[in-house]
């Protein structure tokens, strides 16, 4: 269980205080046992005791009267007798009233015998009274002095009885007194056992504590003071830092200036952009169209000069029939000059025509060759152009294709341009905001400034606080009789 | 660099007449009353070869040339003329390979009267009129072809001895 120190000094004084309303309580009551032990001592005296002594000589008194009478005869004798009689019977009354239940029946048959003892009393004194002084000494004899002897044994037991009894009140209020003081010894002692117990464990729940808590005292000033001096050390850093960022902040602010200007350039540059981007998607999509007219010409060339080679291809046909048609007509000349040369003269004639008619189916076969060299030429030609307008036609796609994805790169560069032209705007705006953004920055470390500076004077504060601190746990640690820990003393 | 056109006239009349040797003793020469006969010029191989008009039939245009296996040079093959079969003999001299017939190959049918056998021809050229002092020796041909070969001209012209081929190859009738 956790009590804290006021709680403990708290409980060990309610301990102690305990222990000894304890012990004076003890006493207290064996004080007042005591005490009602000497008064019911007293009381028994009083009541029983003296009484019974005062009855005891009241009945002797009377007894004397009694025997004065016989003697004298003088009636103030026999009244003086009746008196203590009836004395004694008020005596014995209030005894018996007073005394405890078993003593009444004793204290009754003392009352009986004093009645007899009276009553033979008064029967010898009537014989003395007549004058029978025999008569009345042998009353008195015989019957008043055994009564006599009687009432004094009951009278003297009741007597010793109430001695006795105040006695025995009286022991028993000192055995009570005796028991009362060992009592308050025992609780005296067992009180300053108690006491000390409490005030050693009070001590030591305490002071072990308070020990440890001075010396974490100590240690935590002692790094307390370490932080604030490293801290303080941090702060003029801090400062330094700070000053160097107002500086560097300048120099961006300065950029961002310089920046904004830029922007506003490159968007100006990029709203120029836009617009030649737009008019060179303007010239794109015509030069697209001229190259889709073109595109429908070059294939109606291709489709011409197939036909042509198709055509040539006709001609080569009819050229080979007809270079046929030659070389046989040159055979049947060599065999006619054959035939005319077998002829001999008759046949120089035929000779000649036959020479004719080779020399024309040479030059016929002679033209068809140069006609076939320049249907070549022209299949050749033919075949380049078709080539050349394949090719054409595939430029001319791949133009179309290319002006078509320049016209797609010039309507994204457009884009882009707009795009840039929009950034750049943004960016002059935010190049704007900034500044403004730098100026509040400036502003904002100006302040942190301020707060280091404001930092830098409260550390100090909180260094000369952990200095007084270590001072502090280092006489709290003294006051509790601890041990000061080697290197904390920093206030020293 | 002839610069001159007398001075290259001059040359060309001397190489003319250096060329312009006698006839041959042994060959006879059968032309016309002028001395002029007709030829036949044709392309075998890498030679360019005359022969005689007066023994050639026809010049004919084979649609194909069979050759005869284990023929004897200058026998090539055979070839249907007019329902007949005709043996074509090469001319040329050191042909390596068989004749392969193409468009302008042709088959002179040889003969006196009646087709013997035929001389085959890459390219019938012409027919050319020679003189027989135009005609040179036939010392420059290989001995080999000396037999059927009647001389020379001045333009490495090959004539053929067109009689003696007709009687060394005709066949008898």
């Amino acid at each position: 269980m956790s009590l804290t120190i006021g709680q403990r000094i708290v409980l060990g004084f309610a301990l102690t205080l305990t222990l000894v309303a304890l012990v004076a309580a003890g006493g207290y009551w064996a004080l007042r046992h005591t005490t009602q032990s000497y008064d019911s001592s007293l009381q028994a005296r009083r009541r029983l005791l003296a009484p019974a002594l005062r009855a005891e000589s009241e009945i002797r008194a009377a007894n004397v009267e009694h025997l004065r009478y016989l003697l004298d005869g003088g009636e103030e004798y026999v009244t003086g007798k009746a008196t203590r009689v009836a004395y004694t019977k008020a005596l014995i009354d209030s005894i018996a009233s007073a005394a405890p239940e078993r003593e009444q029946r004793p204290w009754q048959q003392v009352d009986s015998l004093t009645d007899a003892w009276s009553l033979a009393a008064d029967e010898a004194a009537a014989a003395r009274r007549l004058g029978n002084v025999a008569e009345a000494n042998r009353i008195r004899t015989s019957r008043v002095q055994p009564f006599r002897e009687q009432l004094d044994e009951r009278i003297g037991e009741r007597v010793e009885w109430a001695r006795n009894f105040s006695d025995s009140v009286a022991t028993e209020g000192g055995g009570t007194s005796s028991a009362a003081q060992r009592g308050l010894i025992i609780g005296l002692v067992i009180a300053l056992i108690a006491g000390g117990a409490a005030a050693y464990i009070l001590t030591r729940s305490i002071n072990g504590p308070l020990q440890e808590t001075s010396a974490v005292i100590s240690s935590s000033a002692a790094q307390i003071l370490a932080a604030t001096t490293e801290q303080a050390a941090g702060t003029n850093e801090s400062m330094a830092a700070v000053a160097e960022t107002v500086a560097t902040v300048d120099e961006v602010s300065q950029t961002a200036n310089q920046a904004a200007q830029r922007a506003k350039a490159v968007a100006e540059s990029a709203q120029r952009s836009a617009e030649r981007a737009r008019q060179g998607r303007k010239a794109v999509e015509d030069t697209t169209i001229a190259m889709r007219a073109v595109e429908g010409q070059v294939g109606s060339i291709a489709e011409s000069i197939v036909s042509l080679a198709e055509q040539a291809q006709a001609i080569g046909e009819i050229i080979t029939a007809v270079s046929d048609i030659a070389e046989q007509t040159k055979l049947l000349a060599l065999n006619a000059a054959v035939e005319s040369a077998r002829a001999g003269e008759h046949g120089r004639g035929f000779a000649v025509v036959a020479a004719e008619i080779k020399s024309l189916a040479g030059q016929a076969k002679q033209s068809t060759i140069q006609v076939r060299q320049i249907l070549g030429d022209i299949q050749r030609a033919t075949s380049a152009a078709v080539m050349t307008t394949e090719q054409g036609t595939k430029q001319v796609a791949l133009a179309t294709n290319q002006m078509k994805q320049m016209g797609e790169t010039i309507t994204g560069l457009a884009e882009t341009a707009a795009d840039a032209a929009q950034a750049s705007a943004q960016i002059v705006a935010s190049a704007g905001q900034q500044a403004i953004g730098m100026e509040q920055i400036r502003q904002a470390i100006s302040n942190i400034h301020d707060a280091t500076q404001q930092s830098l004077t409260a550390t100090r504060q909180s260094e000369q606080a952990a200095m007084d601190l270590n001072r502090l746990g280092l006489r709290l640690t003294a006051l509790v009789g601890g041990k000061v820990a080697a290197g904390r003393a920093y206030a020293d | 660099m002839i610069s001159d056109a007398n001075a290259a006239h001059v040359l060309l009349e001397r190489r003319a007449r250096a060329l312009a040797v006698p006839l041959a003793a042994h060959v006879t020469v059968q032309g016309d009353a002028d001395g002029a006969f007709s030829l036949l010029v044709f392309r075998l191989s890498e030679e360019r070869i005359a022969i005689a008009l007066d023994h050639i039939i026809e010049v004919h245009r084979p649609s194909g040339l069979w050759p005869i296996p284990g023929a004897l040079a200058p026998v090539v093959g055979v070839v249907a003329w007019r329902g007949r079969v005709l043996t074509v003999l090469d001319v040329a001299h050191g042909r390596s390979g068989a004749v392969v017939v193409g468009d302008s190959t042709r088959i002179l049918v040889m003969g006196d009267r009646r087709a013997s056998f035929g001389i085959v021809a890459d390219e019938v050229e012409d027919v050319l009129q020679l003189h027989a002092h135009q005609i040179g020796p036939v010392d420059d041909v290989a001995p080999a072809r000396r037999d059927i070969v009647r001389g020379v001209t001045s333009d490495a012209l090959i004539v053929l001895d067109a009689a003696g081929l007709v009687a060394r190859f005709a066949t008898p009738n």
